[in-house]
Parts: structure tokens; C-alpha cells; sequence
């Protein structure tokens, strides 16, 4: 049987005397959103529904002209073509620029997303790598050593398994999006029995969907966290590591069960602890809000610079300055909550690389019987 | 005194010695007590052996360890509805789970269809579902009895009052549901971390402690 306590007591140890792992904790928090171990306590979609609701704001549908749903749509749609019109001619310059700023937030967006995503995989092999050796040797290597052990294919593999366990995600995408479709499709027909139909039968649909993709995610995000401690620890490959994983969690479904439901109790009391430490964090990342402005100053001004000899009159060189600096500004000043969310990330890692260990030393005095 | 034929007697009683052998060894035998003793003796076993009842077969190892495991001392049998206390116990945080994955998707998709239905997207047909008040009952009231005599900015006033009421008790309604859940968990967690029975030693492979 898993020694639990053991487990989360030495990830505690690890959290607090390994400091090189809170670099790969930060960068870790910085590409999952800082989102509190990873925890789902995004607000939800209703909370801001209210306000917009009694502020009035509402599409005036009865003013379009037509008397199909369909009629009314392209109306609305005529209606916004000729008012984009109307814009362009009256401000020639601010509507250039404003596709232009809207393109280069696009682009920094994808940039910024990508080198995160690699930042991510970079750090999560790490952090594996890192916690396994100081348990095998004891020995702590420093920043430079754990980017080596992240920069490698074992990272690559790490992304590929983690987009398999979200295909039934993707295809939770595919089957919101064929039912908006067919729910639109009988709005804008206008025959009210559809509409009544589709809604009924559209939003059962997708509540049962929703309802089995998550669990099956919860299924899919344990065996992940195993393969990938199979892919960086054994050096197997995407498919053999989800298939050794799978094993694995099968032949130790009490023991592997058991520390999921241990870790979503610390989540929640690590959600609450971070709901209260927020305020704090917050108030400290005032200060380090001037950290962040300097940092962001010198690119801002160089942005700002470049935009103005390409002709962007007025303040639109600072709008352009502020697309390019304000990532940096934001890493630097919510830098204490990212390094707080980070604890968060390591500690879970460093529990499952713990757990991971655990079993295969259970396995190799108490070889598994097949089946 | 030539050499003793012991060697030869087991065979000599089981009468599988040749003739030259056999001369041999009785010639021997004729002059020999010691050697006489010795198969009065093998003869003596034999005869006891032959009185005693036979194994009816060889009894093959899996049969041995069955009948082994047989005579051991039995653990009693849990008591079935102790078992079926165990399978409810364990059922409780997956439940729990389980209607907080129900509430989100609920919360969710309730407000995306008022969401359409607000913007005028859905017509009237989600009229029926519409049970979200858009006026607080103390705004209607005031409204009702004060509202001609206050003036804009005042009516400005209770109408965001009104709307931040609505908002906060939309929020709380959610946030009701959620911590009740989280506490059923943490505590379910708590119990069973009480009443856990520590593990047996095994081979930890932690480096340090």
C-alpha cells in the first residue's frame, strides 16, 4: 500500500529545499495562466450575465427589417457592413490603424503562445527530472542543468501525449459547434417547433457530452501525468509511455485512486489558501509593477519609435508600444503570483514523480501479476 | 571370511538378482549371520509396509496447497452490509465530484441560453424559462413608492444598487453550492485520513526523510 502521507510530506520537503524547481514552477504558472494548480475555479460564464442584462444591453432584433429570423440576420448584417463603411470614410486613419494594432495584437498573441507552450513542456520535464535524480542521488542541480534536462525531444513527447489526452476535448469543440449550428439553423428557419426542438434536445446533447468528456478527462489527466513521468524517467516513446501508463494505473487503480482523491482535497485547500493569499500578492505586485515598467519601458519605446517612422500619426505609436510591452509589464508585476501558483504546480509535479517512484519500487519487491 | 553382500540384498529380496548373482548371495548368506540379520530385517520392513494401507495416489502440489490453505484458520467473512457500508463510503467523494461537475455545466450552460436569449437571438421561446428577476424586490418597492419623487440621479442610484444586489446574489447562489461541496469533500477527506490505518513498511525509495 502507497505510504500517502510519506509521499506528500517529502513533496513538501522537495518544495521547500530544491529552489531551482520554483524557476520551472514560475515559468510553469506563467503558461498554464497562473491558473492555482491547475485547479478549476474559473468564474463562471453567468457571473457576468446579470449586469449586462439590466445595463440593457440587448440587440434590437424587432428593429431589423424582415419577418424570417434569417431575414432579420442579414438585415443586421447589412446593417454592420454599411456602419463599417460609414467608419472608414469618416476616420480613413483610425480605421487603418486600427486593423493594423489589431493584427500585430494577433501576432504578438501567437508569438507570445508558442514560445510559452514550449516554456511549458520545457519546464515540465525538468521539474520530473530534476525531483527523480534528487531522489535517486540526492543531488540538486542548479537552473542551467535543469534547462538541459528540459531542452530536449523528451519535451516534444511530452506535448504529444498531452494533445492526445485532449482529443476528446477536440471533439467535445466539434459537437458544441454541429449543435450551435443546428440550433442556429432552426432560429434563423423561424418555425418555432424547431427552435423549441433544437434547444431542448441541443442543450441535453451537449450536457451529456460535457458531462462525459470531463470525466473522462479526469481518466485521461491521470494516465497523462504517468506517461509522461514514463516518457522523461524511461525514455519511452508517446504511444509506449501511454500504454505502459495505462498498465500502470491499471495494476494500481486502489493506490493511484486513492492519492487523485488526496490531491483534489489539497486543491480545494489550496484554493481557498490562494483565494485568501491573492490580496496580499496583490498588493506586493504594486511594487513589483515598477519592476515590470522598466523592464517594458525600453521595448515600448522602441516599438513606439518604429510605429511612428511608419507613419502611425497621434498616439497610435503608443497603442502599438503598449501591444509589444505589455507582456513583459505583466510577467514582472504578477510575478509574486506567479512564483505563490508555482509552489502549487511543483508540489503536485514533485507528488506524482513521488507517486510514480513509489509504485514501481512496490512493483519490483511485489512483481504484478498480469492481468 | 569373504566380503558381506549387503549391496545385494535389496535386490536379492526383491528377487531380481541373475543366477550367478543369486548363487553368490545365498552361498553367502548360508554362512553369514550378519548378513542373515540384515534381511530377516529388510523382510520385516516389507511385511510392514504391506500391512499398512496404501496412498491412494500421489497427491499432486496444487492439490497439497489446497488442502494446505483449507486447514489453515480462516478470516471470518465481512458481513454483507458492512460491505455495503465500504462500497457507500467510498461512493461519497465521487458523488460529491459528481454533482460539482453537474452544478458547473448546469451554471454554465444556463447562462450561455439566457445569454441568447437576452440578446433577442432565441425570439420569445425561452420566455418560459426566464425565472431571473430584473428588479430586486426592495427596488420595487421604493420605485413603487418614492420613484416619482426621486429624482434621476437618484434613480440612477438604486438602479446600479439593483443591479450589483442581482449580481451578488447570482454570485452567491453559485458560490453556496460550491463551498457546500468543497466542505462535503474536505470533510469526507478528513474522516477517512483519520480512520485510515497506517501502511505496512514498504519499500520506500525515498533518498532522505
Amino acid at each position: 500500500m502507497l505510504d500517502i502521507k510519506k509521499i506528500l510530506k517529502r513533496s513538501w520537503h522537495i518544495l521547500w529545499n530544491y529552489r531551482t524547481l520554483w524557476i520551472f514552477g514560475f515559468i510553469l504558472a506563467l503558461a498554464l495562466g497562473g491558473n492555482n494548480l491547475r485547479s478549476n475555479n474559473r468564474s463562471s460564464a453567468n457571473d457576468g450575465n446579470n449586469i449586462g442584462q439590466q445595463n440593457g444591453i440587448r440587440l434590437d432584433w424587432d428593429d431589423l427589417r424582415g419577418d424570417t429570423p434569417s431575414e432579420k440576420l442579414n438585415d443586421a448584417l447589412r446593417q454592420a457592413n454599411e456602419e463599417i463603411q460609414r467608419l472608414r470614410a469618416k476616420y480613413p486613419v483610425e480605421f487603418k490603424m486600427g486593423i493594423a494594432a489589431a493584427i500585430t495584437l494577433f501576432v504578438v498573441i501567437f508569438i507570445v503562445s508558442i514560445i510559452v507552450a514550449i516554456l511549458r513542456y520545457v519546464a515540465e520535464t525538468a521539474s520530473i527530472r530534476m525531483v527523480d535524480e534528487y531522489e535517486q542521488t540526492g543531488v540538486k542541480v542548479g537552473f542551467r542543468q535543469g534547462w538541459k534536462y528540459g531542452w530536449s525531444r523528451t519535451s516534444w513527447r511530452l506535448f504529444l501525449i498531452n494533445f492526445i489526452a485532449h482529443i476528446p476535448a477536440l471533439v467535445l469543440v466539434v459537437v458544441l459547434g454541429l449543435t450551435a449550428w443546428w440550433i442556429t439553423s432552426a432560429v434563423l428557419s423561424g418555425v418555432e417547433t424547431a427552435i423549441i426542438s433544437s434547444l431542448i434536445a441541443g442543450i441535453g446533447l451537449v450536457f451529456l457530452f460535457i458531462f462525459v468528456t470531463v470525466i473522462l478527462m479526469v481518466v485521461l489527466y491521470v494516465l497523462r501525468d504517468f506517461a509522461w513521468r514514463m516518457a522523461v524517467l524511461e525514455g519511452t516513446g508517446v504511444m509506449e509511455s501511454l500504454r505502459l501508463a495505462a498498465a500502470l494505473v491499471k495494476r494500481n487503480w486502489k493506490n493511484v485512486g486513492l492519492m487523485w482523491l488526496v490531491m483534489i482535497g489539497i486543491k480545494i485547500v489550496w484554493a481557498i489558501a490562494f483565494f485568501i493569499l491573492i490580496f496580499p500578492l496583490l498588493i506586493v505586485s504594486i511594487l513589483t509593477a515598477v519592476g515590470g515598467l522598466l523592464v517594458a519601458i525600453l521595448p515600448s519605446l522602441l516599438t513606439a519609435g518604429v510605429a511612428s517612422l511608419l507613419s502611425a500619426p497621434d498616439y497610435w505609436p503608443w497603442i502599438f508600444a503598449a501591444i509589444i510591452g505589455f507582456p513583459l509589464f505583466a510577467v514582472v508585476a504578477f510575478s509574486p503570483v506567479l512564483l505563490v501558483s508555482g509552489w502549487g504546480l511543483i508540489y503536485q509535479s514533485s507528488v506524482w514523480t513521488l507517486t510514480y517512484r513509489e509504485l514501481k519500487a512496490l512493483e519490483t519487491v511485489a512483481p504484478a501479476v498480469a492481468g | 571370511m569373504p566380503k558381506h553382500v549387503t549391496e545385494w540384498l535389496g535386490a536379492y529380496h526383491d528377487g531380481e538378482l541373475n543366477s550367478a548373482r543369486l548363487r553368490q548371495v545365498e552361498g553367502h548368506l548360508a554362512e553369514c549371520a550378519e548378513c542373515q540379520a540384515e534381511l530377516e530385517g529388510m523382510q520385516g520392513l516389507s511385511a510392514l509396509l504391506r500391512e499398512t494401507a496404501p496412498a491412494d495416489e500421489f497427491l499432486p502440489t496444487e492439490r497439497f496447497v489446497a488442502n494446505l490453505t483449507l486447514n489453515l484458520p480462516r478470516q471470518p467473512e465481512q458481513p454483507q452490509p458492512r460491505k455495503m457500508l465500504e462500497i457507500g463510503w467510498w461512493l461519497i467523494p465521487f458523488s460529491v465530484l459528481g454533482m460539482w461537475i453537474f452544478l458547473q455545466i448546469t451554471f454554465s450552460l444556463s447562462s450561455l441560453a439566457l445569454a441568447a436569449s437576452d440578446t433577442g437571438l432565441l425570439g420569445n421561446n425561452l420566455s418560459w424559462l426566464q425565472g431571473n428577476p430584473l428588479q430586486t424586490g426592495w427596488f420595487v418597492t421604493i420605485m413603487n413608492l418614492f420613484g416619482s419623487q426621486i429624482g434621476f440621479t437618484g434613480q440612477s442610484i438604486l438602479s446600479f444598487l439593483n443591479d450589483s444586489d442581482l449580481f451578488i446574489q447570482n454570485l452567491t447562489g453559485q458560490f453556496f453550492w460550491q463551498a457546500l461541496l468543497a466542505v462535503s469533500y474536505l470533510g469526507w477527506l478528513a474522516s477517512w485520513w483519520l480512520r485510515r490505518r497506517p501502511p505496512s513498511q514498504n519499500p520506500g525509495n525515498f533518498s532522505q526523510s
